[in-house]
């Protein structure tokens, strides 16, 4: 036996298969970098693909307006609540919720205290016009008519308010401006037969009658209510100090003596007054801050109000219970026993019907905790809500 | 089998192994440089095909619009110390939607927003389109004019460079909004919900959105409810553009324009925000522009968020205490022209700059 060969033979064999092991190794190498590549490329493609799709459809920050009111059942709401969304009008009763006229022109909603009619502001490009239905939706007539094909000459209606029988609409509208020719008054307060119905528009001025003439410059009155028959309540916009700053305050209208009174001081930026069914209590909302509106109740005492002596020291308003203080509410509307307070606040980038309890115990105000009755309905917060 | 491994075969065998080896290096190259271009011709085509190409190209295009400064500019002294401690970004609105030309734009809001993170201090002035100050290179009225002649003849970088002179602070960066730009803003973030400081009714509101001429000097009648509501792009535009019912008029609504500005910046504080920059900046390619660049504004983002507890101090540099208006009349093309002007009371507003940026 050559043993030197018999070596080489062994050594060639073994380095065979060294190579062959090394060539199987760089192999399993290859495809396990290829592997680990498909893996990366997957992983970007996946990932370029969800920021590319992100990037071309951005997303809105917040959610589209729901066509739907959802309720959280929370709570089971005694009688009826009447509100607005999507320029419609709305119920809830209970633990559910109706959409009762399907026109999308239902803005700045009054009930009548019997609760049979409402009278709502449809609004257009430039004017918009008092009308009033049957709170089924049914037999809608239009009552005002401010639409003119000169910019000029039209005018604009809001926030209507029935008078405690239901004979009158008080609302507020500018259409001084077509008596005056001077266009710089804000919206004022108008009252007008709630039978009323249209004829033309300079007739129709002369059948009404103005209660209140707002400052020029301030974008007019807002908030109207008609509590009772003696008094309407309102927000008064104002520009205060010497470095004018826009502020408002709640101001009562007094029929007998057809002049208007203080309820909130000059620069208290408070608004939306709501009077409780007892005549008690005013809710009012008040804005803090450079965005947040706050929900506050305090004593009401007419005669405290009348003889002015809230002008010099608003007696009353430093009774002041705050409701909320906190976001963006609006919109208080008293149960129709007093023992409630439903109103809108912002709830997660939603506008939602909100609701408190209210107790008189010891000579105090208490309050229960905040309960929504609805959740991501996006109701309209311009619009007042009516309890019955 | 013995024969098969004769020395010789095995020689051969050594032999071809290893050239065989060589090419297998050959080939492993080759694969190597396949897959690297199977990646790169898939992951252009996924470029090409998502359209990241022209979303990049739009994010560009708002983004680092670097304006060269002038040698004025270079030579110009801050007067107030720490002025280089806050990161001044000058922004500009233009009720025009016209190409963008940054040698000339129209502007109707002129605004300093400072912040320094470390103070926790956020600033943001407002400064009258109607100031009336010495232009350089303005020939007619003996060099004077309103302050938005400036961006009308010199562009961002004379705007810049005045604010800069007149102010005394270095300006870091401009943003630049038109008008479908600012409706676009507001409804990338998904509309702003406002408590309006007063209703607005304006009886001769510009009816000039979307570039359409024959509504050029259009108008409408606006009526805005002071009630809290929710606010799309059009009519939260409508809100912080309105000056006619205004008895502050073009004052009332730089009020009205901050107050829009924090709910936008208390919007950004949302740290799902910072993620959505990218794509929330697609959308307003052609209407905004700015010389910051990405990365400046999602760091900017995260600092918002870190100063979302700080208090803005807004100010306007409004009559009585930092201006007064005014009427003069001077010679324009060879005509007396007569004009509502608003004069600054430049020892009020020095003294401003002192306490807010001053040591």
């Amino acid at each position: 036996m050559d043993f030197s060969k018999e070596n080489k033979i062994s050594n060639t064999r073994n380095s065979n298969t060294i190579n062959i092991k090394e060539s199987k190794k760089r192999k399993f190498k290859f495809r396990y970098i290829l592997l680990i590549l498909v893996v990366i490329i997957a992983y970007y493609i996946i990932k370029y693909n969800v920021i590319i799709s992100d990037i071309l459809n951005p997303k809105q920050l917040s959610s589209t307006i729901s066509k739907n009111v959802t309720l959280t059942n929370q709570y089971s709401l005694n009688g009826e609540l009447y509100f607005v969304k999507n320029n419609n009008l709305w119920r809830i009763a209970g633990v559910t919720s109706r959409q009762i006229t399907h026109t999308n022109n239902v803005s700045d909603i009054a009930v009548s205290k019997n609760g049979k009619k409402v009278s709502y502001i449809s609004f257009h490009t430039n004017y918009s016009n008092l009308h009033q239905m049957n709170i089924n939706g049914e037999n809608n007539i239009r009552i005002t008519n401010w639409a003119n094909p000169n910019i000029n000459n039209n005018a604009w209606s809001a926030t209507p308010a029935y008078s405690p029988n239901g004979q009158y609409i008080s609302y507020l509208s500018n259409i001084n401006k077509l008596i005056t020719g001077v266009p710089i008054a804000g919206l004022g307060v108008w009252m007008i037969p709630s039978n009323a119905s249209f004829s033309s528009y300079i007739s129709q001025i002369y059948n009404e009658t103005n209660l209140i003439v707002p400052t020029s410059y301030t974008g007019g009155d807002a908030d109207l209510t008609w509590p009772n028959n003696n008094y309407l309540l309102y927000t008064y916009y104002i520009y205060y100090t010497n470095t004018p700053q826009p502020n408002s305050q709640i101001m009562l209208y007094d029929f007998s003596t057809q002049q208007s009174y203080p309820v909130t001081p000059v620069s208290s930026n408070t608004m939306e007054p709501r009077l409780s069914p007892n005549g008690k209590y005013l809710a009012y909302t008040r804005r803090v801050g450079n965005n947040n509106n706050y929900l506050y109740i305090m004593d009401f005492n007419l005669n405290s109000i009348l003889n002015n002596t809230e002008n010099s020291s608003f007696n009353t308003y430093k009774t002041t219970s705050q409701l909320v203080n906190s976001g963006v509410n609006s919109q208080p509307t008293w149960s129709p026993k007093g023992n409630h307070l439903a109103f809108i606040s912002l709830n997660n980038n939603s506008f939602d019907i909100a609701l408190k309890s209210i107790k008189y115990k010891n000579n105090k105000l208490v309050f229960g905790h905040l309960l929504y009755l609805t959740i991501s309905s996006n109701v309209d917060s311009t619009s007042k809500m009516y309890w019955l | 089998m013995v024969i098969d491994l004769e020395p010789q075969k095995n020689n051969t065998l050594n032999r071809k192994i290893a050239p065989k080896n060589v090419r297998t290096r050959k080939h492993r190259k080759l694969k190597i440089l396949l897959v690297i271009i199977i990646v790169f011709l898939f992951g252009g085509f996924l470029f090409i095909k998502s359209g990241y190409l022209s979303v990049t190209y739009d994010l560009f295009k708002i983004t680092g619009n670097k304006i060269k400064r002038t040698k004025v500019e270079q030579t110009i002294h801050y007067k107030y110390d720490n002025s280089n401690k806050f990161t001044n970004i000058l922004v500009l609105g233009s009720d025009t939607d016209q190409k963008f030309n940054p040698n000339s734009i129209l502007t109707q809001t002129i605004m300093i927003v400072s912040f320094n993170p470390y103070l926790k201090k956020i600033y943001m002035i407002s400064i009258p389109r109607d100031f009336w100050i010495k232009i350089p290179g303005y020939t007619q009225s003996g060099g004077y004019s309103k302050f938005d002649t400036a961006s009308e003849i010199g562009g961002i970088q004379l705007t810049r460079q005045l604010v800069e002179q007149y102010f005394g602070i270095k300006i870091n960066y401009y943003a630049w909004v038109g008008l479908s730009g600012f409706v676009k803003l507001i409804n990338t973030f998904g509309g702003v919900n406002v408590v309006p400081t007063h209703p607005v009714l304006d009886w001769s509101y510009p009816n000039d959105l979307n570039n359409n001429p024959s509504l050029e000097f259009a108008a409408i009648n606006l009526y805005i409810s002071g009630a809290p509501q929710y606010m799309t792009g059009t009519r939260a535009l409508e809100y912080v553009r309105s000056r006619h019912g205004d008895l502050m008029g073009d004052f009332g609504r730089s009020q009205r324009q901050q107050q829009v500005l924090r709910i936008l910046k208390n919007k950004l504080d949302n740290p799902s925000t910072i993620a959505e920059i990218p794509s929330l900046f697609n959308s307003l390619s052609s209407i905004i522009r700015t010389d910051m660049t990405i990365p400046q504004i999602i760091s900017m983002s995260k600092i918002a968020y870190e100063l979302r507890n700080a208090k803005i101090q807004s100010i306007i540099l409004s009559p009585t205490k930092y201006s007064s208006i005014s009427t003069v009349t001077t010679l324009i093309n060879g005509q007396y022209v007569t004009q509502d002007i608003v004069a600054p009371n430049w020892t009020a507003i020095n003294a401003l700059f002192l306490k807010l940026y001053g040591n």
